[in-house]
């Protein structure tokens, strides 16, 4: 490893010349001993990188051993036979489809809830600023600070009275109600231009028609984070999907893992489990390939914006 | 004049029903998701049962204190905050300090050290039970064997399975919070350093005495998320640890253990003083905060 | 394009909820021990034998509602009424279930069967509260040792005759596996000398250490509630049971147990293979030793629980019952009684539930699942005459090794404690988990007597006001 760096320092010295941010810029690396700490750096990522991937490594191969293989006190690192196919026979088992399905309806209703509820209360108190507006942005807030997993109880027993139980609603329109999107979204709304708000209610759009044709364009970049944000979010969603889907056949992929993986008397094995949740992590990753500068950038600017 | 006024009070009047209306769906749903089961966590747990037959008021916290798991929880809560300070909280800051530093691979290892930070929670946490396991295949049991150890159960340590869970938290979450501290990092202004490296300080010496102290509110506010993040663990100890085993049980874990029993008051009573801690801890930091401001200010 | 990608998700998302939400007039029975969707074979056979019962009854729905009934998710489900019509639970949950109404009577119902007195008496008193029968047995389960042979054999502790068949008693009969708590101890000395295996499998949490203590305590001869002067009082502290738990802790000390600080049921038959030589279980989930851990059932044997050599071997008596939801009608649980029928689990002889046990039996053998004896809800002639029949063709293991526990759980079954069994179990699991804990300081008997005033407190709360 240490070889390779060292390599790379020397067949590309002109980008450490040319560095000029940073605690340490060209002039530092003039001198010896802050490369060394320069190749240390990198070998101390590499380590942590490693650190990151290794689990979901281990996690790849050990799912595609057998359960002999599993349980044989023989350790061996990789299964003897790599039958890929295993993937689709447990999918098939595992009756993926439906429970891929009951979660797509419900990532597609949290996107749509999430992007209009909180957009139209961010264009509300971002941009129309009605009396009373400071009020509600501070109650938002407020509300923010307490994590709303400590009032599930009586949520669930509101859900219940309403007779939304075994229903996908209140799992989507919970992500109309949050208030880390409100922020993001308000602060975009707020520096939409103002010329061209006035010029569309010039037009005689109405509020609503200004805030689709007019704010939602010209703020794609923040709501296509919001809706990612939202996607990963209530892909991941747990605690509530599961108090909500009683019905066994209505669950998430999250809510089936976790079922499957509290079982008493388990009707597959540890090794299928093992790939059931490689299997729930593909869309995550290849999410995440798709929309990396999305995630990473909405990652960065929003997290401490508190 | 009079009717220009009247027309401009007239279009505000308009403008404030409007944006009412509006955003009274979402009013809807912040009342119903979030405002109302946080108020009435608040009044049930004055109250004997969830439908308020009889007013008991601090009855149920007077039980929740004498209860042997509240105690533990308790007692746990402090356990997780101070592993995940030693565990959780400088790891993030190196690696981005690192980041910010170095200009090669540096989309690699942004994109590689998030990855954790993209999976669910729930698959994140049977990962580890699965990695902590006692089974044969379990990998820390695996490196134990190579150095002829016996195997042993890790996730029934009450010694070491909260650091364990910790550790857990920590991976899935570490990579973002890196990235934070990245940005901000680099965010420092160029110009500081060059102005200190004429004066021939060191790298060492730049580090401790520009960005240290620029960081300082950055650091402030990440220790805080991170703390109040801490309070919610919740299924990592229930399934890691197991549903009611006190080593490892948090305060979220009992409170909704005090649901599953029909304990519905004592189980909103737990949430309050779950939530009056986290205000607490939170009224700590604006005022550390605010005197940082305020001595900033006067050294000005 | 994007609009029309926007238009056809809302339209998609819209119908997605109400899909389900079609009316009819149908009886919906909801069957709460529908199989899971992953146990293909089983959800087959369940749909035909919805199949023939809606076309006999026309009037009743079938709806599969799969439900595993646990302590938190029951909460949930009973609280916001969706509970299925009938589903599977424990032996050991009717009483908390019917305090907290949760669940209904079917007196009424299944006496106009006749079949109270059909049904097995020790699990009719465990469904039975202020005169109020709550259920229908499903099956039984006893407490029993399962013995790995194959490790046994390899540590010299039993035979092999001519045959290659592991010899398990003299020709007087006599077991020559150990009966009692000490020769298991020796036992456990014996295999962990050679090899990595421990003795025994002992759980200590999620209430199955105490579940599990319970019954050795009573084969050392404890008696773990008494009734006295009207009040209920514990008896946790009394020297039987100290005696119980030293036994644990002796295990403990020399290192013949897991080394787990805590140990729960679910999982023993990963560890029966090659880390533990035995364990206690129900007769009921022997087979998952085969069908999850693919072990070999020829090298097992199923005996009664040891004993302290003076007293009886006891095996503590449980089952799984089906119960009835609070908010069922009388029809619905007509309709499930009837339907019963269909899936053999009626003591009702007819052609009908001949075929759907036949069928039960069959779907077993073609998963290659072990079948052997169960312990059986009814206690009819022809019920039992005609389930004896099918066991006889189908039963795939040796006998030799299971048939001391089924002939003799008649005599041995010993019910389990009457009074807030679940706490009781609850607060031992603590006392096992102690002695875990710090095996060699412990004193079994101030850990005994703290639980003891435990239990006490419950009780007095519940019954002693």
């Amino acid at each position: 490893m240490k070889h390779k760096d060292k390599k790379t320092l020397e067949f590309k010295p002109k980008r450490l010349k040319d560095k000029l941010s940073g605690i340490m810029n060209f002039s530092d690396y003039r001198k010896i001993h802050n490369r060394i700490i320069y190749s240390l750096f990198i070998i101390l990522l590499v380590f942590f990188v490693l650190v990151a991937l290794v689990p979901i490594i281990w996690l790849f191969i050990t799912s595609f051993k057998t359960i002999q293989e599993i349980n044989s006190t023989k350790y061996q690192l990789f299964p003897e036979v790599f039958d890929i196919t295993k993937i689709f026979k447990v999918w098939e088992k595992m009756n993926l489809l439906r429970y891929y399905g009951n979660t797509l309806i419900v990532v597609i209703g949290s996107i749509i809830c999430s992007v209009i509820f909180n957009g139209l209360l961010a264009y509300v108190i971002g941009v129309i600023k009605p009396v009373g507006h400071k009020i509600i942005h501070v109650m938002v807030l407020l509300g923010y600070m307490i994590p709303s997993a400590l009032s599930i109880v009586p949520l669930f027993m509101e859900i219940t009275k309403v007779g939304m139980i075994n229903s996908y609603l209140p799992l989507c329109l919970t992500f109309g109600a949050n208030a880390y999107y409100y922020m993001l979204l308000k602060n975009s709304f707020e520096k939409t231009p103002k010329s061209f708000i006035e010029a569309a209610r010039i037009d005689g759009l109405g509020d609503i028609k200004i805030f689709f044709k007019v704010v939602i364009p010209l703020n794609k970049s923040i709501i296509g984070v919001v809706a990612i944000f939202t996607m990963t979010a209530s892909y991941c969603d747990f605690l509530l999907p599961k108090l909500v889907l009683q019905n066994e056949d209505l669950a998430t992929i999250m809510v089936y893992i976790y079922n499957l993986g509290t079982m008493t008397t388990p009707t597959f094995d540890t090794s299928d489990f093992l790939l059931l949740l490689v299997i729930s992590m593909i869309p995550q990753i290849i999410l995440f390939i798709i929309f990396q500068k999305q995630i990473l950038g909405g990652a960065t600017a929003g997290g401490v914006k508190e | 004049m009079e009717d220009k006024k009247k027309k401009k009070l007239k279009s505000k009047i308009k403008r404030n029903v409007v944006g009412w209306l509006i955003m009274l769906p979402t009013l809807i749903l912040f009342t119903f998701f979030v405002w109302y089961p946080l108020v009435k966590n608040i009044i049930i747990s004055f109250f004997d049962t969830y439908d308020m037959n009889n007013f008991v008021f601090l009855q149920n916290y007077q039980d929740v204190f004498k209860d042997d798991y509240f105690i533990s929880a308790f007692v746990n809560t402090f356990k997780y905050i101070l592993w995940s300070i030693i565990i959780g909280f400088f790891i993030p800051m190196i690696v981005g300090l690192f980041l910010s530093e170095i200009i090669h691979f540096k989309g690699f290892f942004r994109v590689a050290i998030y990855i954790p930070c993209m999976l669910s929670g729930i698959a994140v946490v049977f990962l580890f039970q699965n990695i902590y396991g006692d089974e044969a295949y379990s990998i820390l049991n695996v490196i134990r064997s190579l150095f002829g150890m016996e195997r042993m159960d890790f996730r029934s340590n009450a010694d070491i399975v909260i650091p364990l869970i910790v550790v857990a938290m920590t991976w899935k979450g570490f990579g973002g919070t890196s990235l934070i501290y990245m940005s901000n990092f680099q965010d420092i202004d160029t110009n500081l350093y060059e102005a200190s490296r004429i004066d021939g300080a060191s790298p060492m010496q730049r580090f401790f005495k520009i960005t240290l102290p620029l960081m300082k509110p950055t650091i402030l506010t990440l220790l805080i998320l991170q703390i109040i993040s801490v309070f919610q663990v919740f299924y990592e100890p229930m399934i890691i640890a197991g549903q009611t085993a006190t080593s490892a049980m948090s305060l979220m874990q009992l409170s909704y253990y005090y649901f599953t029993k029909m304990e519905d008051t004592k189980s909103a009573a737990t949430s309050v003083i779950l939530a009056l801690i986290i205000i607490i801890i939170t009224i700590i930091y604006f005022t550390i905060v605010n005197k940082l401001n305020n001595s900033k200010e006067k050294s000005k | 394009m994007k609009n029309k990608f926007l238009l056809c998700c809302s339209v998609l998302f819209s119908l997605s909820f109400l899909v389900g939400c079609g009316g009819n007039s149908k009886i919906q029975l909801k069957i709460g021990f529908w199989p899971l969707s992953t146990d293909k074979e089983d959800v087959s056979m369940y749909t035909s034998w919805k199949t023939n019962f809606e076309k006999d009854f026309p009037q009743y729905e079938i709806v599969a509602d799969h439900y595993e009934y646990s302590k938190d998710t029951i909460i949930a489900r009973a609280r916001s009424g969706t509970l299925p019509t009938v589903f599977q639970t424990w032996f050991t949950e009717p009483e908390s279930l019917v305090k907290s109404g949760f669940i209904r009577p079917i007196t009424t119902q299944i006496n106009s069967l006749g079949w109270l007195d059909k049904m097995e008496s020790g699990m009719k008193n465990a469904l039975t509260f202020d005169d109020q029968v709550y259920g229908i047995p499903r099956d039984g389960y006893g407490l029993g040792l399962l013995i790995n042979l194959a490790t046994f054999y390899d540590n010299g502790l039993i035979d092999k005759d001519e045959s290659g068949k592991y010899v398990l008693y003299d020709e007087s009969n006599k077991p020559l596996y150990p009966t009692t708590f000490e020769e298991i101890t020796e036992a456990g000395r014996t295999i962990s000398e050679s090899s990595d295996t421990k003795a025994i499998y002992i759980c200590s949490t999620n209430k199955n250490g105490g579940w599990q203590l319970s019954n050795y305590a009573w084969n050392f001869g404890a008696t773990l509630v008494k009734e006295e002067g009207g009040k209920i009082k514990a008896n946790l502290d009394s020297k039987e049971v100290v005696a119980a738990l030293d036994w644990i802790k002796e295990l403990k000390n020399e290192d013949l147990l897991l080394n787990q600080k805590s140990v729960e049921y679910e999982g023993w038959y990963n560890k029966i293979g090659n880390q533990v030589a035995m364990a206690v279980v129900g007769n009921d989930v022997i087979k998952l030793a085969a069908t999850q851990a693919h072990l070999n059932m020829d090298d097992f044997a199923f005996v009664p629980m040891p004993s302290d050599g003076i007293n009886k071997r006891y095996s503590l008596y449980g089952g799984t019952p089906y119960v009835f939801a609070k908010n069922a009608s009388d029809e619905q649980v007509e309709g499930v009684l009837k339907f019963f029928d269909y899936i053999g689990r009626s003591p009702n002889i007819t052609e009908i539930s001949k075929d759907a046990m036949r069928y039960g039996f069959e779907v077993a053998k073609r998963k290659n699942q072990p079948i052997m004896p169960e312990i059986s809800p009814w206690i009819n002639e022809e019920y039992v005459n005609y389930k004896d029949e099918l066991l006889n063709e189908f039963i795939n293991v040796n006998m030799g090794y299971y048939n001391e526990f089924f002939d003799n759980i008649d005599e041995n079954k010993h019910p389990e404690v009457e009074y807030l069994p679940q706490e009781m179990y609850e607060i031992l699991d603590n006392a096992i988990s102690q002695v875990f804990e710090n095996p060699s300081t412990c004193n079994t008997q101030t850990i005994l007597t703290t639980c003891n005033a435990k239990y006490q407190e419950k009780l007095d709360a519940e019954y002693n006001k």
